[in-house]
């Protein structure tokens, strides 16, 4: 497979940021990447759109931001896994000489100001329909409740407990403190953690992500292309994904093991690396829960083990496998998958600044969707690959 | 009780809300594959028969994982992910259920509101069933 690496990263304002459509925060991010490579739009000939939850933009983004001459345009959609399965894609179509330069494009704005995050994703009502309506009647009022199954199901079968959760709280916040994009970055402790106020038990406040608004991108490029341009090639090693399709019936690993039990492996061959090798992590962190699973999976422990693994303080500053060093979307910013994948080109880039981990070798980034129905895996670096 | 809300049928849950009304719960089966699936099943992936039919199961059940909402204005809503003794996994809420645990054994009750549809909890299983 010919080389290919990320050459540019576009951001907006993200968190609070009010006024602006979904459709405008893309192209405001797309331009900010190409600017950031050093290219002019009219460079891009590809360019793959990943849609949040609602109002997202689609393949109209092109005449938006006035592409022409498109080799490659497309959405993709596996929820969090978008944009690891999107830079893949985009470095698989050049590898093969589709295309050249690939904007990946991430944007959406859940939040409105007269309304709590919650409401962002959740339902409420006074009248349910049908089987759905009848389970949100129940309590299932949004993702909340399934993860907290998924994670209860994980405490009972491996003695997982809720200050491990926490320590992954506890740790990812220590990183936010050095990341000024972050939307939270006071220190908490275990404490803290402990006494937030429940979402969905065992889920307390502080295992759950910042519901945000905002748009990311990337430019993907070749590997030579990349080394001509305006920043510091990330390098891609290898990508993975893995869709379990856990059946609800008797025999679902569900909650126990995710699609980075194969995603990872499939990733790591193709770098022709293993976990000893990786030298921080960026993994989507939708939940504390979500985090220790992945470790597992990804082989970091065995499984069962993620809970003391976490509380090692392996995870945060000084620790021996850095993860979620910009604060992750439990405490900086929750933009899906594109979170993980932007600091991955920080770190790798060494642009990290007060929260720059110390070895940025190989860093694994992952993408969860749905109720870890979607899993996607990057491996980036700043070397080429085998050099 | 705590109030969650009024439920109605839809166009695809009259014989679930039926059966319910008569304590009884229904799920769906594809009989040609022998294989129970749960009420929402949209078909089956085994055979792919998209029109799976209604089968009366014993609604008892064991329990997989079980969570506890806070919904807004304080009410608590004790949560669960339960398998079925037909195999499928069912969600639902819990009915009085102190000492959660995988595994526990279970069994459906049913709930008749004053308005709205009947629909099944789960609550503990007693019921010594060894012999």
């Amino acid at each position: 497979m010919a080389e290919t690496a990320i050459a540019g990263l576009g951001m907006t304002e993200l968190g609070k940021v009010y006024g602006r459509s979904p459709r405008r925060l893309a192209a405001q991010a797309v331009r900010a990447a190409a600017a950031d490579a050093g290219l002019a739009l009219t460079d891009l000939d590809g360019l793959i759109v990943a849609p949040g939850m609602s109002g997202s933009p689609g393949v109209e983004l092109a005449r938006l931001l006035g592409l022409r001459d498109l080799r490659l345009l497309t959405t993709m959609n596996t929820f969090g896994a978008s944009a690891g399965a999107a830079v893949a894609y985009a470095a698989s179509m050049i590898a093969a000489g589709s295309a050249s330069a690939v904007a990946c494009v991430f944007a959406d704005a859940p939040l409105r100001p007269e309304r709590p995050a919650g409401a962002a994703y959740g339902r409420d009502a006074r009248e349910w329909h049908g089987l759905d309506g009848l389970r949100a009647a129940l309590g299932f009022r949004s993702v909340n409740a399934h993860y907290a199954l998924a994670a209860r199901r994980h405490m009972a079968r491996y003695g997982t407990t809720s200050e491990q959760f926490g320590a992954i709280a506890v740790s990812t916040r220590a990183w936010a403190a050095g990341n000024p994009l972050a939307q939270m970055r006071d220190p908490i402790s275990l404490r803290d953690h402990q006494e937030s106020r429940w979402v969905v038990e065992p889920l307390h406040l502080l295992d759950c992500c910042l519901v945000s608004n905002g748009g990311i991108a990337v430019i993907v490029t070749g590997g030579e292309r990349a080394r001509d341009l305006a920043r510091p090639p990330v390098y891609v090693w290898g990508w993975g994904q893995g869709h379990p399709g856990h059946r609800l019936e008797r025999g679902s690993e569900f909650g126990l093991t995710t699609g980075a039990a194969t995603s990872g492996p499939a990733a790591m061959k193709m770098a022709g690396v293993t976990p000893g090798d990786i030298t921080q992590c960026q993994l989507y962190d939708c939940y504390t829960y979500t985090v220790l699973v992945s470790l597992e999976d990804y082989g970091f422990c065995a499984k069962g083990e993620g809970g003391p693994f976490a509380a090692s303080g392996a995870l945060g500053p000084g620790g021996a496998l850095p993860t979620n060093t910009g604060g992750g979307q439990l405490s900086a910013y929750y933009m899906w998958g594109m979170t993980p994948l932007s600091e991955a080109v920080i770190q790798a880039r060494g642009d990290g600044g007060a929260r720059q981990a110390p070895r940025n070798d190989l860093i694994l980034v992952s993408g969860n969707g749905g109720v870890l129905d979607h899993h996607s895996t990057l491996i980036l670096g700043p070397h080429p690959k085998g050099g | 009780m705590n109030f969650y809300g009024v439920v109605r049928r839809d166009g695809r849950s009259g014989p679930f809300f039926d059966g319910a009304a008569r304590d009884r719960l229904m799920i769906r089966r594809c009989a040609p594959c022998d294989r129970w699936y749960g009420p929402d099943a949209g078909g089956c992936p085994e055979c792919g028969a998209e029109d799976l039919g209604w089968a009366e199961a014993s609604g008892r059940a064991v329990l997989v994982s079980w969570a506890v909402a806070h919904l807004r204005g304080g009410e608590t809503a004790p949560l669960a992910l339960v398998e079925l003794a037909e195999g499928p996994w069912m969600y639902g809420r819990l009915h009085a259920v102190t000492a959660p645990r995988e595994g526990l054994p279970l069994r459906a009750r049913f709930v008749h509101p004053d308005e709205g549809e009947s629909h099944p909890l789960f609550e503990e299983d007693r019921e010594d069933r060894s012999l």
